[in-house]
């Protein structure tokens, strides 16, 4: 048995030294963002991919606003931060945006009759030449130069009115190669950095950020504001505020643990038995969390520390035993417990990886494992580092342990007290029902949102100078070719200019604007054609064009029938915001993105999403609204799995206690419900993180129920109870006075919830067990 | 906007070459706020090397709309805005471009804007101004500066006393419009 011990604990020791050299080897990054948890169920791979493309896309961009009180100033210190962003070279790119200057325009010249705007060829379409023709007139008296415009080879200006229809999606003009808003009152120019990596990955924060505030701090000493926009930005700030608040929150709590241990053992060895297995169980974790996953989230971080306070529970309880017995006796007096509780936590956590949330898979995998590490680690190492507790302290109760004994014997026991015990099973079941009824889920992105109002400002400063028109709404056109794609484009294109018509979306921008399909290039040329045929004359007449002039004409429309191919447009910088949208996808179809401008309407947005069910070629998605979908979606799961897990336990626990079930589920049972009640009355409502909270008070409960069964009254086991509820108290109870949102919340649950279980627990116990 | 634009405009002035030239035009220039009156325009195609002629009546209130209605040969009417240019033919609308979404066309409504009110400071954001006054009388030569208005434009020049009276566009492909001013007055 003791060779058995020993060859085990070195297995293990090897097993714990590779998983996390492997870990450490793959370096894992962290994400805060919520799109990490939407769930990848219900949708097409292709959908996917391109969703996953876009959130890179615009996650991975840090919009610089520079503003100053003069152009000059402004623009000179435009250049001053291009080249000191030069630093960043391998990190990140300084965009360069579609330069709309008419020399690199005019490559599209041969194409004029191939490429229309859309309300001419809509006027084509309906064979209103009349209208083209007076437009035309129009141009050639206005006053303001019509660009190139040439009565001959383009007599309908239809060249220059495809470029005007040309659009871009924020405010600015290109004014002397530098982008200007035009939407702020102050010169501002616009710089746009492009991370290579996603914003969450922590040496790309710590290369870009300091040279960011760098900039903002010298450029604001001369009087120049600099803003930023970007996820980077609040990824950072998240980053640096969890620092904070762990070195803050977490040392405090860690000095009471510190000081707690010391007072009850009297010897600082203890300390390190108690927390040796705990953080070999969150090492091992986060090593098999990283192998596993591509990227931890930081919830699974949050609720992954929680677990300490249960892998506690078991390192204490052994701990405090050891102080009577030597360790194979001590294993023997806690296997029972400790496998119960073991198993009890790990189905009860590892349930949630059946759910399809990644976010729910993660902690489902981050807590089984981190539990199983501990627990083996309880039962491997501390036998054969306990050895000198007993002796040393001479086999005596500690006087700790005697003294929370005493108090806990004051307490009555229920089942002495019948009416006591009625009284609260009716009240915890009045409170439940209530709760059930009344009280409101919060699901609003507000709860994942970290970052101070400061940088919130600054970042809707800068969007609101972009003409807010950065919309997290888009939707996919798919096609199994290029061209088909074009021509999905194409045809759905036609329910949202009804919709641009009626004034019920801003706008939106489509491939096929710039580069139509051959078909629709075919159609065109034949359109204008006909309007040369129905208008030429006319138009010769009233600007007086000689009959050679007109064959001319005439002659320059025959001369220029080609099409714009796909391989031409791509080499044009204006297909440069298109990249990669004419290759092929993983699946092999073909699949562009409609981005959509301004602000969306619900009815907008139910019409877009009929629209798109309607028809098999396209997909609405909005990430941004689905946060709050997501978040009710997550909270409902982790709902209904806190209730099949309460149900799977109290069948599994119900073969080994019959009947005294009650004195194990009841006190986990009230005390969730009494902090889910604190938590509505002083938010007026619960969302996820309570309810993930809810899931390790129900963890902590149920061990502290099971070990004083188990245990049938030890002299130390009320000590391990208590100490390890303690010790839970101040490092996860503490979180109630985090600013982080999603650390609050946890926060306000464990802190009420393990005190009511911890005071409910001595009821529970039963008399005639005690006296044996 | 405009108007803390035209102050950063103003401090980049006091730097300008042509700063004494300017400020005589700017002495001599007003810009009242509403005027209206008649034009005569003459535009001179390259390509067919000859001339077509418009005529009709304007108005306009500064920092606010410009209304271009050509009566002869056709009917149409331009109205400009600092956000948008509208074309309407006979009375009916046929063409709205936003300069929010289109900056060739902000651009543009800056330039005619500038020009058709004498708005030097917005101007000189465009072009080298140099410009010569004498005995009450002014004529001012507009250069581009910035590249992407090269493309249409390659030279302003503009006449006038008290007002804007002639205004003359060199275009790049050698077409020349000469536009001028009749029957002005302040309403």
């Amino acid at each position: 048995m003791k060779i058995n011990f020993k060859l085990c604990a070195l297995i293990w020791a090897i097993i714990i030294l590779v998983i996390c050299i492997f870990a450490a080897l793959k370096q894992t990054a962290v994400d805060t963002s919520i799109m990490a948890l939407l769930p990848k169920y219900d949708q097409k791979p292709l959908v996917n991919e391109l969703q996953e493309q876009q959130t890179a896309e615009y996650a991975n961009h840090v919009f610089i606003m520079v503003s100053a009180d003069n152009k000059q100033s402004a623009r000179s210190a435009v250049n001053t931060i291009s080249s000191e962003l030069d630093v960043l070279v391998g990190i990140a790119d300084l965009t360069q945006f579609v330069d709309s200057s008419s020399t690199q325009m005019d490559a599209l010249y041969p194409f004029r009759f191939a490429l229309l705007s859309d309300s001419v060829t809509k006027k084509l379409q309906i064979k209103d030449y009349e209208g083209p023709f007076q437009s035309a007139l129009n141009a050639l008296f206005s006053p303001i130069g019509a660009g190139k415009s040439d009565p001959i080879k383009d007599p309908f200006f239809l060249y220059s009115d495809m470029l005007l229809e040309q659009k871009i999606n924020i405010q600015v003009k290109i004014e002397d190669t530098l982008l200007r808003l035009t939407n702020v009152e102050k010169p501002s120019y616009l710089l746009v950095l492009e991370l290579h990596k996603n914003p969450f990955d922590l040496p790309t924060q710590d290369q870009v950020m300091p040279v960011l505030k760098k900039i903002q701090q010298h450029m604001g000493e001369q009087g120049i504001r600099v803003s930023y926009s970007g996820l980077l930005l609040h990824a950072a700030k998240g980053a640096e505020q969890a620092k904070f608040e762990i070195s803050t929150i977490g040392l405090g709590s860690l000095l009471g643990i510190v000081l707690i241990i010391l007072l009850v053992f009297r010897r600082i060895v203890p300390l390190f038995q108690v927390l040796l297995p705990v953080m070999v169980g969150c090492l091992v974790a986060v090593a098999v969390t990283c192998l596993w996953f591509e990227r931890i989230h930081l919830i699974t971080i949050a609720f992954g520390a929680g677990l300490v306070g249960v892998a506690v529970d078991y390192s204490m309880h052994f701990v405090c035993e050891s102080y009577l017995y030597t360790g194979a006796a001590v294993v023997r007096k806690l296997f029972s417990g400790l496998l119960l509780g073991l198993i009890s936590s790990v189905l009860a956590y590892g349930g949630l990886a059946l759910t399809p949330f990644p976010g729910l898979q993660q902690i489902a995998v981050f807590s089984a494992t981190g539990l199983i590490a501990a627990w083996l680690t309880v039962l491997l190492f501390l036998p054969l580092m306990t050895t000198k507790n007993a002796s040393k302290n001479k086999q005596r109760p500690l006087p700790a342990a005697l003294i929370l004994n005493r108090g806990k014997d004051a307490f009555p026991t229920l089942d002495k007290h019948p009416k006591i015990a009625s009284v609260l099973v009716i009240t915890v079941g009045f409170i439940s029902v209530g709760l059930f009824f009344l009280a409101t889920p919060q699901d609003s992105v507000r709860l994942l949102q970290t970052s101070p109002p400061a940088l919130l400002q600054e970042d809707q400063r800068v969007q609101q100078a972009l003409g807010n028109s950065v919309n997290s709404a888009f939707l996919i056109v798919s096609g199994s070719s290029r061209e088909a794609m074009l021509e999905n484009e194409e045809q759905f294109r036609q329910r949202l200019d009804t919709l641009v018509q009626n004034d019920r979306l801003a706008g939106y921008q489509a491939i096929s604007q710039s580069l139509p399909s051959l078909q629709r290039q075919r159609q065109n040329i034949a359109l204008v054609t006909q309007l040369y045929q129905a208008k030429l004359d006319a138009y010769a007449h009233a600007i007086g064009l000689s009959d050679s002039q007109k064959t001319l004409a005439y002659q320059s429309l025959q001369e220029n029938q080609q099409t714009l191919s796909p391989e031409t447009w791509s080499a044009l910088a204006m297909s440069a915001q298109w990249q990669g949208v004419l290759e092929p996808r993983s699946t092999g179809e073909y699949a562009s993105v409609i981005r959509l401008q301004g602000h969306l309407s619900e009815a907008t947005i139910r019409q877009l999403q009929a629209d798109a069910s309607a028809d098999n070629n396209i997909n609405y998605i909005d990430q941004v609204a689905g946060i709050s979908t997501t978040l009710a979606q997550y909270r409902t799961k982790v709902a209904e799995w806190l209730f099949i897990a309460y149900g799977i336990i109290t069948v599994l626990l119900f073969f080994r206690y019959r009947l005294d079930i009650w004195r194990v589920m009841l006190p986990p049972i009230t005390g969730s419900i009494m902090a889910l009640s604190c938590a509505v009355l002083i938010n007026g409502g619960y969302n996820i993180f309570n309810l993930v909270a809810l899931m390790l008070v129900f963890g902590i409960g149920l061990d502290m129920g099971i070990f004083l069964q188990e245990s049938r009254g030890g002299v130390h086991t009320w000590l391990a109870v208590s100490l390890s509820t303690l010790t839970s108290l101040l490092a996860f109870g503490l979180l109630a006075l985090s600013q982080t949102p999603v650390l609050y919340h946890f926060g306000i649950i464990v802190l009420p919830g393990l005190l009511v279980i911890w005071l409910l627990s001595p009821l529970m116990q039963t008399s005639q067990l005690e006296t044996r | 906007m405009r108007k803390i634009f035209l102050g950063i405009i103003f401090s980049v002035l006091s730097i300008s070459v042509f700063a004494n030239n300017l400020d005589d035009l700017k002495a001599l220039t007003t810009t009242p706020e509403k005027l209206s009156g008649t034009f005569s325009q003459s535009k001179y195609l390259a390509q067919l090397e000859t001339s077509i002629n418009s005529s009709g009546s304007f108005n306009y209130i500064r920092d606010k709309k410009i209304v271009w209605h050509t009566l002869t040969p056709i009917n149409s009417t331009l109205e400009l805005t600092p956000k948008s240019m509208l074309s309407y033919q006979d009375g009916v609308q046929v063409n709205k471009l936003d300069s929010d979404t289109n900056p060739v066309v902000a651009v543009f409504s800056d330039i005619f804007f500038g020009v058709m009110t004498a708005q030097w400071q917005i101007l000189e954001a465009y072009f080298s101004v140099s410009a010569e006054v004498s005995d009450g009388q002014w004529k001012a030569t507009l250069v581009p500066v910035d590249e992407s208005i090269g493309g249409f434009i390659n030279k302003v020049t503009l006449e006038g006393d008290k007002y804007l009276q002639q205004i003359t566009l060199y275009e790049p492909e050698g077409n020349i419009t000469h536009i001028t001013f009749d029957k002005l007055q302040q309403k």
